[in-house]
């Protein structure tokens, strides 16, 4: 019987080729569409989300109770912090960094600028931050001396400074003194989070603190973890083990609420795409159905006339708009993570957009993720459209008279 | 006399509006024995093809009960009669009898699909049915590939092969040149003495009236004459 049922759906399917193709087709490109803007825009999102937490707030950040409200040199993390058991040897921890901030001004010979001075221990930094990626210019070294700088990429801009050139750093230290210090810029970052490119200077964490008046300790430590699901868990463990009165501990997204908001955006722009394809396929579905049930009208009379019940013609007819959605979704989800894959691998390039998409914290070139919940909601969204959108012409056909269906057209 | 159909005081009323409603059947009654060649004829308009739908239970009546051997289809549900359909009644139509999307050979085999019949069996039947009404050669071909002689020879071997009891013919040859109108006629007269199908055609030409052994007359919906002919009476 179902072997019958799916003969007859095959080959009315098979009859109308070129209009089963079309909306195949038109399935399958909604679907490609769907899949590849859901694709690059988690991407961005992911990446906007992963350039914060890799140069600045980690998934996780400690600081001094207090600094973040004023940011003196007096609110520091004490060093002795880094050896407690909860972050020397935690399985869940992957990798960690301290930095020393202050605010400086940097100048040239014609110009000069606000600073984020960043102190810090550069191997845990380049490692932490992923900083071999970001590199625009020169190396990542601050030089055998010790004074080499590493600017950021808008910073460097403004200043118009360039690799080898000599910059000075003057800053108010913890005695209230203003010293300053003459660097050599070393390498030029691109983070793609853009306070940091505008603001940050990068140089050797010991220069810094001796520098600035301090022996000992630093204001931020920013963790990542291998698992960033772990965020909360690791938050809680951080909290019931170290005191916080002295210390506040801080997720990216209690760092970075817009960030959240972002994702939370896209999580509704996805779901609004989806429900586009769920139109796009139903409507295509249903009216190619409609006119296909329309027409076949005396088909299923002569049918229904040699002893076919209804349900077997229902069968037919859902499976026939099944047959249609399925195709055009192996052909969308099949193309589409196709694409997706070269992108994932290669990017996409946005260099013209350039400006405005730094400005919002994102590369120029973008890099795709593929979830399995694209698919499987778009399978889901395609099946029920195609359902949908056979319950009226398969209304018509119970309600009417097997003698009127015969003698229709 | 075996009864096999009996009609009782059968009316169908079509209500084509809210105020007009066409009588096209008034107080049928008649009786059908198994293994008849009956052929119903009456003017256009006279409620010949309304009778047979309501007998091969493809529209139901407005009063009156038509029973097909011991079931009373005329009181069974829609789900109910597809059984009955299946099983007990062969229907050709005029025209477009065959299911497009089915080479003639998937046409005759519809039925017997549905029936669950093993693929022996329907080879066996198909072979069988082929010989008799000269169709082997155009086993493969689509309806829109064959002549409509040809076509309603097919639909013919589909409304035999699930061997119904009740062969209904509606104006089978209304579309058919004099030749193949006789060629057909031959072979519902065949297959109802070989297999002791009962067939009843509708009809208003006189090459198929003259074949009938059993004549129903109708006119505005009533039965005007209702006999057997010469000694044919079973
Ligand atoms: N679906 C319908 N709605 C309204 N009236 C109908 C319907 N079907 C048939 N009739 C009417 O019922 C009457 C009998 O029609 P029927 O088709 O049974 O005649 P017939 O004898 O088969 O005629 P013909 O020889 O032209 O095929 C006619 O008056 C017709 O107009
Ligand atoms: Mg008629």
């Amino acid at each position: 019987m179902y072997k019958l049922i799916w003969h007859m759906a095959w080959n009315a399917l098979g009859r109308r080729r070129g209009r089963s193709l079309l909306v195949t087709l038109m399935i399958g490109a909604s679907l490609w569409g769907l899949l590849f803007m859901e694709g690059i825009y988690d991407g961005m999102t992911e990446q906007m989300i992963d350039n914060t937490v890799k140069s600045d707030s980690g998934n996780l950040s400690l600081f001094a109770q207090g600094y973040r409200l004023d940011p003196s040199l007096d609110r520091l993390l004490p060093d002795s912090l880094l050896n407690q058991q909860i972050l020397r040897t935690n399985p869940l921890i992957k990798s960690r960094s301290i930095r020393f901030s202050h605010t400086g001004l940097l100048a040239t010979a014609h110009a000069a600028r606000q600073v984020q001075i960043q102190g810090v221990p550069l191997e845990e930094e380049i490692v932490h931050a992923g900083l071999s990626d970001k590199l625009a210019q020169g190396r990542l070294h601050f030089g055998s001396d010790g004074n080499g700088a590493i600017l950021g990429h808008g910073l460097a801009g403004k200043l118009r400074v360039s690799i080898g050139q000599k910059i000075i750093l003057s800053a108010q230290d913890r005695q209230q003194n203003i010293n300053s210090l003459v660097l050599k810029v070393n390498g030029i970052i691109r983070s793609g989070n853009q306070p940091i490119d505008d603001k940050i200077l990068y140089m050797d964490i010991e220069q810094c603190r001796e520098f600035l008046g301090v022996s000992q300790g630093f204001s931020q430590l920013s963790l990542i973890l291998h698992n960033p699901d772990n965020t909360a868990l690791l938050q809680e463990q951080l909290l019931r083990e170290l005191d916080d009165s002295a210390i506040e501990i801080l997720r990216w997204d209690q760092l970075y609420p817009a960030l959240l908001q972002g994702r939370q955006v896209m999580k509704t722009f996805n779901l609004i795409c989806n429900l586009l394809v769920f139109c796009v396929a139903g409507l295509g579905v249903w009216g190619v159905m409609t006119v296909s049930v329309l027409e076949r009208l005396r088909e299923f009379g002569i049918m229904i006339a040699v002893g076919t019940s209804f349900q077997q013609i229902r069968a037919q007819v859902l499976l026939e708009s099944t047959l249609l959605g399925l195709g055009g979704f192996i052909l969308g989800a099949g193309s589409g993570v196709a694409t997706l894959l070269w992108f994932v691998e290669h990017g996409l390039n946005l260099e013209v957009f350039q400006e405005g998409l730094q400005a919002f914290g994102m590369d120029t070139i973008i890099y795709a993720i593929i979830r399995p919940d694209y698919f499987t909601t778009a399978l889901i969204a395609i099946l029920l459209a195609c359902t949908a959108s056979v319950i009226l012409p398969l209304r018509r056909l119970k309600q009417a008279r097997p003698v009127t269906i015969l003698n229709s057209q | 006399m075996d009864a096999f159909i009996e009609i009782a005081h059968l009316h169908k009323t079509f209500e084509t509006s809210r105020e007009v409603s066409t009588p096209a059947l008034i107080d049928v009654s008649l009786t059908i024995p198994h293994g008849d060649f009956a052929v119903i004829s009456g003017p256009s308009g006279s409620g010949k093809t309304t009778l047979l739908n309501l007998l091969g239970a493809l529209d139901s009546p407005s009063k009156g009960t038509i029973s097909l051997g011991q079931t009373m289809i005329s009181k069974l549900k829609e789900a109910e009669l597809s059984p009955i359909r299946r099983d007990r009644i062969g229907f050709v139509f005029q025209t477009h009898n065959l299911i497009p999307v089915l080479s003639a050979r998937q046409n005759i085999c519809y039925v017997m699909r549905l029936q669950g019949r093993s693929q022996q069996e329907q080879e066996s039947r198909v072979a069988e049915l082929a010989g008799k009404l000269d169709i082997e050669q155009l086993l493969d071909k689509h309806p829109d590939q064959l002549s409509g002689g040809q076509q309603q020879r097919v639909a013919v071997a589909r409304a035999v092969a699930s061997r119904p009891q009740l062969l209904l013919a509606d104006e089978p040859t209304a579309s058919l040149d004099s030749t193949n109108a006789e060629r057909l006629l031959d072979l519902l007269e065949q297959l109802n003495h070989d297999e002791g199908v009962t067939v009843l055609i509708s009809s208003h030409d006189s090459l198929v009236i003259n074949r009938a052994r059993h004549s129903i007359v109708l006119r505005d919906g009533r039965v005007v004459a209702d006999h057997y002919e010469r000694n044919d009476i079973p």
